[in-house]
């Protein structure tokens, strides 16, 4: 299915385009076994890029460099026009979705669910907090510690926080490859909705094309820290696939 | 060298270790028995032994806490020029002899004399052979220990967790008391037994900064030092099994915390 980025609808032509949600130009940084080299490439806002590539490529990087959790050697990130290369993390209004899920041990699952959403604000957001735990099916984990769940659970944990954090940008790191093919659809289904009402612009790494094809607008390739193709046309993202599938990138 | 000698060389030498600390810390158990100690550790002079003890090394160890955790946290997570230099400023008093780290207190007051006259370094100030005295003789040693247990936990904790905390819109200050301090809290809690521990037996730098002098700055380590130099030989030995049944049971706490960190 493919989503039409609602500002393309709503612009009022006289108005000059919106600067990009996020811009990485020219962006560069080299940690031995992972790098980025001379990346641009531009996410408008309201869209949903996919990023694909084989391990190693160099996806991850490009979102911790612009999340702040990496600095680039040289280049610089733009957020709605702004440049944030040397902004700290919190003024950066990105919700990061790593691998790993980094949620915090020493709390519980509501406690890390609720952890970006200040107290003065828990009332106004108990709608959507329950919203999240029905959407991501983790209402009956959140008296749990997050040693007791599972990785599939920890990382609809981790989507959810990322979803109640007061950012509308998402970046999503290969958060649903422990989920099932059945969860990972709910799932999909649920952050379509959640992007639609709250006006989220998206980039998800995965290294599931079919999820990338069904959710993503524009899908991005890289391999070897470089960008392959910003832009994979819908009708040869099946070639696209079988060529990766095929091993010429990895 | 075949394997069954190898093994019983090792086994050797760790019985005779285990041997060696076994006998010598039973000698002063078994001196004079455990009612004879009760019965001296009952007695009001050895009451306010114990008592000057807890207090002063239990402040020691908050003071050292209070700068220490800061301290070790900005070491552990700042690139600091001169880093190496800072390290070895930092943990020489704990290698010093006990008596230089005493030594070089007196002469710091000297110093301030020296250089600001008598008025700065007199009254309150003047902590010399007083009670205050011996909080700062094991505050000495006390900080730069705190310091550098401390820098072991904060080291533990992911970098990537503090910085996911700070993009989920926390600030740096937030970032370390909501993460930072709580994820490095067992390591923390140990880390003050051992400060804690190791301030209670201090010896060297009280005796020169704050003196022995019975009723007034006798802690125990003092005490015990007093004792023997009068040939009370049973006060002295009943002291210092209490000090070893403290030294087992901040030990066993440790442990307890998994002060991996801290003990090794």
């Amino acid at each position: 299915m493919t989503h039409t980025a609602p500002h393309l609808v709503l612009r009022d032509s006289n108005k000059a385009p919106d600067p990009p949600a996020i811009e990485w130009r020219g962006v560069s940084l080299d940690l031995g076994e992972f790098a980025v080299r001379d990346i641009s490439l531009r996410l408008e806002r309201f869209e949903w890029l996919g990023i694909c590539g084989p391990t190693g490529a160099g996806k991850t990087l490009l979102l911790e460099v612009a999340a702040g959790f990496r600095a680039p050697t040289s280049g610089v990130v733009l957020r709605d026009g702004r440049n944030i290369t040397k902004s700290v993390a919190e003024r950066r209004r990105i919700a990061y979705v790593p691998q790993d899920g980094l949620l915090f041990p020493h709390l519980d699952v509501r406690q890390n669910l609720l952890f970006a959403v200040l107290r003065n604000r828990r009332k106004t957001m108990t709608n959507l907090y329950e919203q999240v735990l029905l959407g991501l099916g983790i209402a009956h984990l959140t008296h749990r510690n997050i040693q007791s769940i599972s990785g599939g659970e920890a990382q609809r944990v981790a989507l959810g926080r990322a979803l109640l954090a007061d950012a509308d940008v998402l970046f999503l790191d290969e958060s649903t490859s422990a989920l099932d093919e059945e969860t990972k659809q709910g799932v999909g289904t649920f952050l379509q909705q959640w992007r639609k009402e709250h006006r989220l612009t998206i980039v998800q790494v995965s290294h599931d094309i079919a999820e990338l094809n069904r959710l993503a607008d524009r899908i991005a390739s890289m391999n070897a820290g470089r960008l392959v193709d910003a832009n994979v046309r819908r009708a040869a993202r099946s070639d696209f696939v079988s060529i990766l599938h095929s091993g010429v990138l990895t | 060298m075949t394997n069954l000698v190898f093994r019983g060389s090792l086994l050797l030498a760790l019985s005779v270790l285990v041997l060696f600390v076994a006998l010598f810390l039973a000698s002063s158990l078994v001196y004079s028995g455990p009612g004879r100690a009760f019965e001296i550790l009952a007695r009001s002079e050895a009451r306010h032994a114990i008592l000057l003890s807890l207090t002063t090394s239990s402040i020691a160890t908050a003071l050292a806490l209070v700068l220490g955790v800061p301290a070790a946290y900005a070491l552990t997570r700042w690139n600091i020029r001169g880093r190496a230099v800072l390290d070895i400023l930092l943990d020489l008093p704990i290698v010093l002899p006990p008596l230089v780290a005493g030594f070089s207190l007196l002469l710091l007051y000297a110093l301030i004399e020296r250089t600001f006259g008598n008025g700065f370094s007199q009254g309150p100030l003047d902590l010399r052979f007083t009670r205050q005295g011996i909080v700062l003789a094991q505050f000495t040693i006390a900080a730069p220990l705190a310091v550098r247990v401390l820098r072991a936990t904060f080291a533990e904790v992911p970098v990537r967790m503090e910085t996911m905390s700070r993009s989920l819109g926390h600030g740096e200050a937030a970032t370390f008391a909501k993460i930072s301090l709580p994820m490095a809290r067992s390591g923390i809690l140990a880390g003050t037994i051992l400060v804690w521990a190791r301030s209670i037996a201090e010896f060297g730098p009280i005796l020169v900064f704050a003196g022995a002098v019975r009723g007034k700055t006798d802690v125990l380590p003092i005490a015990i030092f007093l004792s023997f130099s009068n040939g009370e030989i049973e006060n002295g030995v009943a002291l210092s099994v209490l000090l070893i049944f403290l030294g087992a049971l901040a030990l066993a706490g440790i442990r307890r915390l998994g002060g991996r960190l801290v003990l090794g």
